[in-house]
């Protein structure tokens, strides 16, 4: 029988495409019961009127990463506390595609993945720009940066070590360095040791000239998710974690820096 | 009016408010009381704790209520109406101008009432053409408020490029409504897409270039992309409601959505809002005219948060926008204290 820890190690793959956050960081999760092989999984959206494509996405991968878990060959998933809840839930585990669920709402070439590949984007740039931040605030110069190949950079613990002249370290960055390259792979980019760094989403190289103006819409896209996560934690505390209300901690910040 | 310890007079619009009635006798069903729920989390959240009200009295105030809240103790001179109709949600609606109109019939000169329409009512609905019209005769609305996520006979939501929309602009355009309001709620059809996506701003922009489209919440949760194309279109301009209260909340969140807005489209096209009874303005603006951008900020954007910029973001852009000679309104006000609950003025 699948474990209690199983399940949640399979739901923190799954994310929250706006805020490009996994849903158990995000404490969306609110029971997950095993009867048998029976998986069935309670989560709370922030808000009623939270986008509900974006709520079936959630659910979608919920069922789908908890379903590979061996010993598993049920799930049921059960979204609480949005406009569209019902039709959701009952299109989810009847294993009805989005399409099918909501055949009057949407055209039928309706593409959810290229929905999802837009906010994936957004979060690569803001994972990016993180780490170039990162590296800029320990004095790298932009030419440097962007020349570094993925095996000039290393995780000392917590700290990230960079092979330029002289060797840098980074205190605390390994987290952003693995943030960063998580998503490279979700975008099948080169991820070998001679491959660039840092390139752009479609693996190109991102000249020094035109970094300024790069970075100017990544910080924007970085500023949108940090504000969003913390909108919907806020919310989300609001109204079914009253003893955390005024808590505006948020797993947004680590995307704040200055 | 904001006094500055120095005796500056910063003439103050809040320029975005609502009148309205979300009382359980109002709402119908669960769509009703889901959208008040989710406002009273938004105001529960972000407001300090000794501004948050009651649920009671948060679902329906007074005009009198928000006469003190505004003119009395939020500094506000003037206050612009926008309405929001929900009918499907609300049985006399969330805020339709009728409802605002009571504000506007006790507080003339304090108020700029906007109205409202939906392509999808065409010529005779009640938001259709004829009522338009009906809106402008009746009390000259120069602006108004467009909420494209409304819930309307099975659809649910509308886009500004629609073509059924396009009439409407043209007799915005013929009437001398010049100011549309933009609301980018999570629209929900069609379903596929972005929920917020603005990018219909952009085309509606293009075509209709006598119009000023003014995005409320600057577009946010998509400040990105709202950025991009207010740079492009000189007549899209940002709206500060919800932007405001995270001042207080997460204040380096704000400092950063206010040098984006500065860098993207300049001290010239923003307006301030407290977007009443979701958060009330007095506080809003004590913090604001406190507030500094960090050091950081201004040297990588290039841009600064001066108190010119300060006054024209409080009040001076929108009086421009609706044609209101600021002087010449300050003496009138000046002229004509709020009185309530039967108070006289002091005697100087």
């Amino acid at each position: 029988m699948p474990t209690v820890a199983e399940i949640y190690h399979a739901l923190s793959e799954v994310y929250d495409p706006e805020l490009d956050t996994p849903i158990t960081e995000l404490g969306f999760v609110n029971e997950v019961h095993i009867a048998e092989g029976h998986v069935t999984v309670i989560y709370t959206v922030p808000t009623f009127w939270c986008a509900p494509n974006f709520v079936f996405m959630m659910s979608q991968d919920i069922r789908h990463e908890v379903g590979q878990i061996l010993g598993v060959h049920q799930v049921t998933v059960l979204v609480r506390n949005n406009c569209l809840a019902d039709e959701i839930n009952s299109g989810i585990n009847t294993g009805r595609s989005f399409v099918e669920t909501f055949p009057n709402d949407v055209n039928h070439q309706a593409d959810l993945e290229a929905l999802r590949y837009t906010f994936i984007v957004k979060g690569f740039l803001a994972r990016q720009d993180v780490l170039i931040r990162r590296m800029r605030q320990v004095g790298l110069s932009d030419a440097t940066i962007l020349n570094l190949r993925i095996g000039d950079v290393m995780v000392a613990g917590e700290d990230l070590l960079v092979q330029a002249t002289p060797p840098q370290r980074i205190p605390l960055a390994a987290t952003d360095l693995q943030r960063y390259l998580h998503k490279r792979r979700r975008l099948h980019l080169a991820m070998n040791v001679d491959a660039q760094l840092f390139t752009t989403v479609t693996d190109q190289p991102i000249a020094e000239a035109d970094l300024p103006a790069y970075l100017r819409y990544s910080r924007s896209a970085r500023l949108n998710i940090a504000f969003n996560t913390s909108l919907c934690e806020g919310l989300l505390r609001t109204q079914f974690f009253p003893e955390r209300q005024y808590d505006y901690s948020s797993v947004g910040d680590r995307l704040m820096i200055e | 009016m904001y006094r500055t310890d120095d005796g500056r007079e910063i003439f103050v619009i809040d320029a975005h408010t609502h009148l309205w009635d979300a009382s359980p006798e109002n709402q119908r069903g669960k769509l009703g009381k889901g959208w008040i729920d989710c406002f009273y989390a938004y105001h529960k959240n972000l407001s300090p704790a000794d501004k948050v009200w009651t649920l009671e009295h948060y679902e329906r105030y007074s005009v009198t209520d928000m006469a003190r809240d505004l003119f009395v103790e939020g500094y506000v001179d003037m206050c612009i109406l926008q309405s929001t109709n929900l009918f499907e949600f609300y049985h006399t609606g969330f805020n339709p101008i009728e409802r605002n109109a009571q504000l506007k019939e006790a507080f003339p000169e304090r108020v700029i009432l906007n109205g409202s329409f939906d392509p999808r009512h065409g010529e005779d609905g009640p938001l259709g053409l004829n009522a338009l019209r009906r809106a402008k005769a009746q009390y000259d609305i120069k602006g108004v408020k467009l909420y494209t996520a409304e819930w309307d006979k099975g659809s649910r939501g509308w886009k500004l490029n629609d073509p059924a929309a396009y009439p409407f602009f043209e007799e915005c355009e013929r009437l001398g409504i010049t100011n549309i309001h933009v609301h980018k709620g999570p629209t929900i059809w069609p379903l596929d897409r972005d929920a917020f996506d603005v990018a219909d701003v952009d085309y509606v922009a293009t075509d209709f270039p006598g119009l000023t489209f003014i995005v409320e919440h600057c577009g946010l949760p998509r400040l990105e992309d709202f950025c991009w194309i207010a740079t492009q279109e000189t007549n899209i301009w940002g709206g500060l409601a919800v932007v405001m209260p995270f001042i207080h909340s997460r204040p380096r969140y704000f400092a950063e959505v206010m040098a984006n807005l500065l860098y993207w489209l300049g001290p010239d096209k923003l307006t301030f809002a407290s977007d009443y009874a979701l958060w009330t303005p007095g506080w809003l603006i004590e913090k604001f005219m406190a507030f500094e951008l960090p050091p950081d900020l201004e040297a990588e954007f290039g841009v600064k948060l001066t108190i010119e910029t300060k006054e024209k973001i409080l009040g001076l852009n929108a009086a421009r926008l609706y044609g209101i000679d600021v002087e010449a309104k300050k003496e009138q006000l000046r002229n004509m204290p709020v009185m309530l609950d039967g108070a006289t003025p002091a005697v100087v």
